[in-house]
């Protein structure tokens, strides 16, 4: 009995239990900025205390009985939603529990209320690995975010410091959360179009390949930051020599600079993976389709490129995943981009503002991560069936 | 059909194949044997310009090959190599249709032409049409690999090494099926291996490379005679019983003499195997049988004269 233990989902629950009896839940101020005193989950949830535990509990025992069964599996993963939905609500409803002396005061999430919703998120993905029906790892992923979503939609999420501070920077968020996804797309679409081609030509042509891969290993080499604020000083000065460039938006700070950056970084990734991909396609079948009479155009379209694509694709989503986060420097220099939440918060120790700029970053990332998974996977069984055709 | 007069080619100072000049007859499979790096694969890829020579020079049915595009020169002439040739992300029936789509045949055509070649080649076409590389065992993969190289109907066909990495029951039968296609076909092809028996099983020629020369150029049956020192050493003792699969029995038997020996032999067997069956059944003679009736018997002498007249 309960032999295929899942021994990763337990532990993952147990921590969940255990969350729920440290400190540090949640915390509050009495002041935006100001000292916080960190709250257990017991005195800030009130009622709704006894329900998450519960709801914990039974996941825990469910979690140790499934084994790799579909169906407890696809319990314990509702179970496991559900906890991180109403993990979400319930720290929205504990300003209405956790006494404040003043207005100004806030009640945020802490440590162990994110430690919470990520592990329930672990322990969904865990869960999924064991079900095989498609829209029931769908009902089950969708449940939690529903949960959160609705409880956002109905202001129970009002109270959160977090929702406080975006309330207050609204027009300002949707600003900076369209200029960093705009940016990120700029540079890896750039980076694609040049890339692609570049890392062909370097594979091909090694004498001047060798060259270019050194110039963009050794880019590659400087910190993101210091390289960003390196190609402040090229570009004042092209601008200054040449002034109709700023018409264009083209100057030492902003937008050019962090562009030019990660630019170069995001062409290093995709020339590199372009090189590797290139790098294992068989040299036999470039000497077939040579000898089959192909010229080097139709090599590289109906047979590399094919073999390549999904190296390349992954290579795309590193980069874009790498260029999201390198946006978020870009602030430093005065570009609008969600980094800007960080850097005022940082300034002003307000946590909650900090947060505001980073999870919306690691949804982008987690979320783009996720297409183009699934876009490859898409890319791999298309191709079994593209060629088929019926006798 | 095919001539390569004082051909030359090195890379760097190694020289790959040196002033060879040769010349194929339409319809002929042609084997080239030797050492690895002898310089047959390097000829064999001059022929369809994936190398330039040197010096010297190539023509096809008269025709220098320079004169053609390479491409297009190329897409004449079929293109056999070890079975991994096939390209993983293209079905049976796309890898079968890359040379007449570069030929811009169309649709209806090419589909007609593929299920012809998969019948050709021995292979069901329902089932094997949409599989792909991965699906096919090594010998199918090579079937579908000759089935490709004769899509767009070449009058030549070259093939490097096509049944290397594939094992040796399933090698005999390839190259038996090989062989019945070419009966109805009849290219011209050019077959480079380093296998002995396989170059004495396919070739209608030989031709022995060492080190960029050629050592020997005639029909397998001649090899017996050759005086040259290459050859003699390349061959070995052994070879020399190898080479007696090409003889029929037929061809040897003494028609004359019809009483029922002790042990019998297929009209349709070799020489080689008669010989296995003597030692093996310790006789010295034995009778020939075409459907259980006798029509001669072959004799132990016979064979050992084929040696000493060649």
């Amino acid at each position: 009995m309960l032999k295929k233990q899942d021994i990763a989902t337990n532990l993952l629950c147990i921590i969940l239990v255990a969350i729920l009896f440290m400190n540090q839940f949640m915390f509050k101020a009495e002041q935006r900025i100001g000292d916080k005193i960190g709250l257990s989950a017991k005195e800030c949830l009130g009622s709704n205390y006894i329900i998450i535990l519960t709801l914990t509990f039974i996941l825990l025992v469910v979690a140790i009985i499934k084994e790799d069964k579909e169906n407890l599996n696809f319990i314990s993963g509702m179970l496991a939603s559900i906890c991180l939905g109403c993990a979400v609500l319930f720290a929205g409803q504990a300003v209405n529990v956790v006494e404040l002396s003043s207005a100004s005061g806030r009640v945020s999430m802490s440590l162990g209320c994110y430690l919470y919703i990520l592990i329930a998120y672990l322990v969904i993905a865990k869960c999924n690995e064991n079900i095989h029906t498609a829209w029931k790892r769908f009902i089950v992923i969708i449940t939690g975010i529903a949960i959160s979503v609705v409880s956002a939609a109905m202001g129970e999420l009002d109270g959160l410091s977090i929702v406080k501070e975006y309330i207050v920077y609204k027009s300002q968020f949707y600003e900076y959360f369209s200029n960093h996804l705009s940016m990120s797309f700029k540079v890896v679409i750039s980076g694609v179009f040049v890339g692609i081609p570049l890392g062909w030509f370097v594979y091909k042509n090694s004498k001047i390949g060798k060259v270019i891969s050194a110039i963009l290993n050794t880019i590659e080499s400087i910190p993101s930051f210091a390289l960003i604020c390196i190609m402040m000083f090229p570009l004042s000065v092209i601008s200054k020599i040449f002034p109709i460039l700023r018409e264009y938006g083209i100057s030492g700070v902003g937008s050019t600079p962090v562009f030019c950056a990660l630019f170069c970084y995001s062409l290093f990734q995709i020339v590199n993976s372009m090189h590797g991909a290139l790098d294992i396609v068989d040299k036999e079948y470039i000497n077939v389709a040579r000898g089959m009479g192909m010229t080097t155009m139709q090599i590289f379209i109906k047979v590399e490129l094919p073999i390549i694509l999904p190296v390349i694709i992954s290579g795309i989503r590193v980069s874009l995943t790498a260029t999201i986060l390198g946006v978020t420097i870009g602030s430093y220099i005065g570009y609008g981009g969600l980094g800007k939440f960080i850097l005022q918060g940082l300034n002003g120790f307000a946590i909650d503002l900090v947060m505001l700029g980073t999870l919306p970053i690691m949804g982008l990332v987690l979320l783009f991560d996720f297409c183009f998974r699934k876009l490859i996977d898409l890319i791999e069984s298309y191709r079994k069936v593209k060629g088929a055709i019926k006798i | 059909m095919i001539k390569l007069k004082n051909v030359t080619k090195k890379f760097g100072n190694q020289i790959a194949v040196d002033n060879l000049s040769i010349e194929l007859k339409k319809g002929e499979i042609c084997t080239f044997v030797g050492e690895s790096g002898c310089g047959k694969s390097t000829t064999l890829k001059m022929i369809n310009r994936l190398i330039d020579a040197d010096c010297g020079h190539i023509e096809i049915n008269g025709e220098n090959i320079c004169n053609y595009k390479e491409e297009e020169l190329r897409r004449k002439i079929g293109y056999v190599v070890q079975s991994i040739g096939l390209f993983p992300h293209m079905n049976v029936r796309e890898n079968i249709s890359i040379v007449p789509k570069l030929l811009n045949w169309n649709e209806d055509r090419i589909l007609e032409r593929v299920k012809e070649l998969i019948n050709l080649v021995g292979l069901d076409v329902e089932s094997y049409i949409n599989k792909y590389p991965s699906e096919l065992s090594g010998g199918e993969a090579q079937r579908i690999g000759v089935a490709r190289a004769l899509a767009a109907d070449p009058e030549i066909i070259l093939m490097d090494e096509p049944f290397g990495a594939i094992d040796p029951l399933n090698r005999g039968n390839l190259q038996g099926e090989f062989l019945k296609i070419q009966k109805k076909l009849k290219k011209t092809v050019i077959f480079v291996t380093h296998d002995m028996d396989e170059a004495m099983k396919m070739g209608d020629k030989i031709a022995i490379m060492s080190k960029g020369k050629l050592e020997y150029f005639d029909s397998p049956e001649r090899l017996l005679s050759s005086k040259n020192k290459f050859v003699k050493s390349f061959l070995g003792t052994e070879s020399h019983i190898k080479i007696l699969a090409r003889f029929r029995v037929e061809e040897y038997m003494d028609e004359k003499c019809k009483d029922r020996a002790k042990y019998d032999v297929d009209i349709n067997d070799n020489i080689r195997d008669t010989l296995a069956y003597m030692f093996e059944y310790g006789v010295d003679k034995m009778s020939v049988v075409k459907n259980n009736e006798i029509m001669g018997t072959v004799f132990l002498n016979d064979i050992i004269k084929i040696f000493q007249e060649g």
